[in-house]
């Protein structure tokens, strides 16, 4: 069994939303649902043309942060939430009730409601498409122009986000929570 | 005694549809009725547009997921435990004066409680998976599970209690008005932990609301009872009856001053420092 996470070399992000449009493609997300599964955060860009502050101008590709301590899944009444063998964070749509406190437990808002299932649904690095089929890359890894994005074991020395993370500087978001998240934002 | 015979010994009147309608038609009586088919006809109009449009019907959003229906389901259950607790007075702590109203607010407790899960069961999207897999595979480390099963576990021991107040046995309707009592006691502030136990909003984090929840339970049942004695005697209260109403008086004097003390002081040291997430949120909540 893995224990899989992403590196995100963030600051590499064009916001060209790629990522977006791949994961809505390989997992079904309906057209018009803005943000859900994944998304890109902007730092709107600062001061008036010309005199325009072009560092201020920031992406921050987001989604499901996969924490090893997910409050979504303490919260769960039923158990709907679960990690997986993979130590993914799961959602059983069978077994969701839709009472939304995860929704509202998760501190990265990352779930949303999916209106073909009418349950709470969220990022699953491509557990049940691309990972079940046999690939090794999530949708928006596949797809991303800049690399921005690695996906892997961090149980594997060898595999490439460990090495990344031996090797370069990162962060993850709203460490303070204690939630351990599994994407790493490299600086 | 088989269990036959001890229902069939509990004294109620039957009540026919005949009986319902027959009601004295004073001006008060007629206002009382036309409110009451004026809020079924609103709980039947808002449950044929769920049906028809489902949970969008709540008009509620990814950033903010619990609406209006979670304020009426809140509303309902704080006054339940509040009956509850105003009907304890009596037949469980033995104070005599509040004894007459024992039965009137178990009876209301069990009502509202009903009420509650009547409007929660169209608000969880789905209601009868929630009763299969709160069984099969409980999330106990959730406090909308305990919530929930503990809420159900009080809501039996209320009519066990009413059936024993009706039948006038104080003894076992003291055991089972104390259990019913920390039960919902630890309902309600498990509601309470629901909101005090998001780590990832800092407004409700924390031990306020379990005990907040407590505190405006007790209040709204002293309200209730207020409203519930004065329908009940035309506000025309014989001695006795206004003795007890007028202690309950003095005990929601205090209650209210500790709420007024509490929230000023949450809102003040929600406000301090300007903590994002939990200054704004309050500051909004001001200006609302």
């Amino acid at each position: 069994m893995a224990r899989y996470g992403m590196a995100l070399d963030y600051k590499n992000c064009i916001n060209c939303k790629a990522c977006e449009v791949a994961c809505k493609e390989e997992n079904g997300v309906l057209m018009g649902a803005d943000k859900h599964r994944i998304w890109v955060g902007v730092n709107e860009i600062e001061g008036e043309y010309p005199l325009l502050d072009i560092v201020s101008n920031s992406f921050q590709p987001s989604q499901c942060q996969h924490c090893e301590d997910a409050p979504c899944q303490s919260v769960c009444p039923t158990n709907a939430t679960y990690y997986d063998g993979n130590g993914v964070v799961r959602v059983n749509s069978d077994m969701c009730i839709l009472c939304s406190y995860c929704m509202n437990a998760c501190p990265y808002d990352a779930r949303y409601v999916d209106d073909r299932t009418m349950t709470v649904d969220k990022c699953n690095f491509c557990s049940d498409t691309r990972l079940d089929r046999g690939e090794t890359t999530t949708a928006c890894q596949n797809t991303c122009p800049t690399k921005v994005r690695t996906f892997g074991d961090l149980d594997d020395y060898d595999s490439e986000i460990s090495e990344l993370l031996r090797t370069r500087e990162h962060f993850s978001l709203k460490e303070n929570l204690g939630t351990k998240p599994k994407l790493f934002y490299l600086t | 005694m088989s269990i036959k015979e001890f229902v069939t010994s509990i004294p109620v009147n039957k009540v026919g549809l005949k009986d319902l309608l027959g009601f004295e038609k004073t001006p008060r009586n007629m206002l009382i009725a036309v409110l009451t088919v004026a809020f079924i006809a609103m709980f039947v109009v808002g449950v044929a547009i769920y049906l028809a449009n489902g949970h969008h019907a709540y008009n509620v959003t990814r950033e903010h997921p619990w609406g209006l229906l979670i304020a009426v389901y809140i509303f309902f259950v704080v006054s339940s435990t509040g009956l509850c607790i105003i009907g304890s007075l009596g037949d469980v702590f033995g104070f005599k004066d509040y004894m007459l109203i024992s039965k009137r607010a178990i009876f209301g407790s069990i009502v509202t409680i009903i009420a509650g899960f009547a409007v929660i069961a169209f608000e969880i999207g789905h209601p009868v998976t929630m009763l299969i897999y709160n069984v099969l595979t409980p999330g106990l480390t959730s406090a909308i599970w305990w919530m929930g099963t503990l809420y159900g576990l009080y809501l039996t021991f209320m009519i066990i209690e009413f059936v024993f107040l009706l039948k006038g046995d104080m003894a076992k309707a003291k055991i089972f008005g104390l259990t019913g009592l920390l039960v919902g006691l630890a309902a309600h502030s498990n509601l309470g932990s629901v909101f005090g136990f998001l780590n990832a909003r800092p407004i409700s984090n924390g031990v306020f609301y379990p005990t907040y929840f407590i505190l405006t339970a007790f209040i709204t049942g002293v309200f209730i009872a207020f409203i519930i004695m004065g329908f009940r005697y035309k506000l025309d209260f014989p001695e006795k009856v206004r003795t007890m109403l007028t202690g309950l008086a003095k005990i929601q004097a205090l209650l209210i001053s500790i709420l007024i003390f509490f929230v000023t002081w949450k809102m003040l040291t929600d406000i301090y420092g300007g903590m994002p997430n939990r200054a704004e949120v309050a500051v909004h909540i001001l200006g609302s």
